[in-house]
């Protein structure tokens, strides 16, 4: 999707769970354990609760696209031979249908629209990234 | 007493009492550095008000100020400084610091507070651009992000244009809003710059056609629905009202000022409640301004709207209650915002679009203009001015003026 240039996620310990398990083909969704709300990006504690106790929820990995933009005007030189892309905010079918920017790796900039239902796949980026993209269903 | 119920205090106890600017260029247009901009600002906003250097005792800023505060009180030949405040952001806060200057002067911590913004982008570069590997030109293997930039820039999130856009599309799909909504706002600036001669796009008219013909840049923003890069600096003189009326300047009242952040609002923008993504994230603010001043949406004569890109300018409207949720699109048409016949005139110096990007202090000039009555558009007997800063980059911010 991207040329090898683009910047590579840092694995940090909030969000180490998430990208270990991206690598092993899982997409995870950050849950507190004692309210059971979802949130994405990982956070320290629950908005909705206070707690700083959670676990991480395995989404199957289906849902729609939110909104989405397609990046015309090239900002970084890792993306100056790849543009136009989109960019598309998917709302999972569970995990609290939490919002995940991402990509859609099959599909023309111009196909992309709110509504496309889509299943997330895993582009290894490098030995230690995985990202979790989309595709169309 | 709630803050966001009425007889707020400081209602018409501050005001502003001058302001000042340098010439505004194009980004890498200016013939002198950043901080020799920002002491030509002050220095003219100070005199503006009748008041001399010596009388400035405090300093309100906002982060992103590379002229600072200590070297150009120095410079100045400031005397007794007793009072700076930074404000967090950027173009969220330029009504925000008039705030705290008028709760600086109204509390007696200090007696005269200049605010003031400085920039020259092509002495520094672009303000909001992408930091890592930032720029076309260069891009290495290897280079790593962390934070909640971890989960942007990695599926080419990079740019303030990308991020805006997906809250533009949502509008779109949700309200039936369109890339023309959006560009009316666009030609209601540029014509009012043509009227300005300091405008950096003094001389080059906007039609809609001419918005619909630009450029992408990350849909559905086009080029013209994108904030210009400029250089330039303004600055604005608050004290109290009573000193106010010892000085040869018109003081123009601050009749409210708020600032603040929705609940769940914040740099996370995928977390946030849902309804903040066709939305300014300003209705709280709104709320609180309005109970301040006295009045409502339907008392503002004229507004001066932040445009950092145009989709958030029409939910900014929806948030200030000039139409209900989602029927921004329907009601910029038919040339409302425009001078002078539009029910409501927006950024009559031409704003960030068309005038020039100061990070949106210039449109508490601009205001100030219009409730002295020397606006290049100026709406014959205004007497209220709605000043609204960056819109959806909480905590953000704005401003009832009144004329005195």
């Amino acid at each position: 999707m991207f040329p090898p240039e683009m910047p590579v996620p840092v694995v940090e310990s909030l969000t180490e769970p998430y990208w270990s398990a991206a690598r092993e083909g899982r997409l995870v969704i950050q849950r507190c354990t004692d309210c059971g709300a979802h949130r994405h990006l990982p956070h320290v504690l629950c908005p909705a609760c206070g707690s700083t106790a959670c676990d991480w929820d395995v989404s199957e990995g289906r849902g729609t696209v939110f909104t989405y933009t397609v990046v015309t005007h090239p900002v970084h030189g890792a993306v100056v031979d790849v543009v136009p892309y989109a960019v598309v905010v998917v709302e999972l079918d569970d995990c609290g249908n939490v919002l995940v920017p991402s990509n859609v790796v099959d599909c023309p900039p111009d196909e992309v629209h709110v509504g496309m239902p889509v299943e997330v796949v895993f582009d290894r980026v490098t030995d230690e990234v995985t990202i979790p993209r989309f595709r169309r269903v | 007493m709630s803050p966001s119920t009425g007889d707020w205090p400081l209602r018409d106890r501050t005001a502003i009492v001058g302001i000042g600017e340098t010439e505004y260029w194009k980004a890498g247009g200016a013939d002198r550095t950043e901080f020799e901009l920002a002491c030509e600002a002050v220095r003219r906003a100070v005199a503006d008000a009748g008041l001399t250097l010596a009388d400035v005792d405090g300093l309100s800023i906002y982060s992103g100020e590379r002229s600072d505060p200590s070297e150009l009180a120095q410079t100045l030949g400031l005397r007794d400084l007793r009072y700076v405040s930074l404000y967090p952001g950027g173009g969220n806060s330029a009504c925000a610091v008039v705030h705290h200057a008028a709760l600086a002067v109204a509390s007696g911590s200090a007696d005269v507070v200049v605010c003031y913004r400085s920039i020259c982008q092509g002495q520094f570069g672009r303000f909001g651009r992408a930091r890592v590997g930032a720029g076309t030109a260069r891009a290495e293997v290897g280079s790593t992000v962390g934070g909640r930039q971890a989960f942007s820039m990695p599926v080419g999130l990079m740019s303030a244009a990308q991020s805006y856009a997906l809250e533009a599309r949502r509008h779109m799909h949700e309200y039936g809003t369109t890339s023309e909504h959006f560009g009316m706002i666009s030609v209601a600036c540029y014509a009012n710059a043509q009227r300005n001669p300091r405008a950096v796009m003094h001389g080059r008219p906007l039609t809609l056609e001419d918005h619909q013909r630009a450029r992408m840049i990350a849909d559905p923003y086009r080029l013209f629905d994108c904030c210009q890069e400029s250089d330039g600096a303004c600055a604005v003189v608050v004290t109290t009202t009573e000193r106010a009326r010892d000085l040869a300047s018109t003081p123009v009242l601050i009749a409210g000022a708020a600032e603040g952040l929705a609940a769940g609002d914040g740099g996370d923008r995928f977390r946030r409640p849902r309804e903040l993504w066709t939305s300014a994230g300003l209705a709280g603010v709104a709320r609180d301004l309005y109970a301040r001043a006295g009045i409502g949406p339907a008392d503002i004569d004229v507004a001066q709207l932040y445009e950092n890109f145009t989709g958030q300018v029409l939910m900014t409207i929806e948030d200030f209650g000039f139409c209900a949720k989602g029927e921004g699109g329907p009601f910029v048409e038919g040339g409302t915002l425009e001078w002078p016949h539009g029910d409501l005139p927006i950024n009559t110096a031409g704003g960030n679009l068309a005038e020039g990007y100061i990070h949106g202090l210039s449109l508490v000039n601009e205001g100030v203009r219009q409730l002295r009555g020397t606006s290049t558009s100026q709406v014959d007997g205004a007497q209220h001015c709605l000043v609204v800063a960056g819109p959806s980059a909480p905590p953000s911010s704005a401003l009832i003026l009144r004329r005195s």
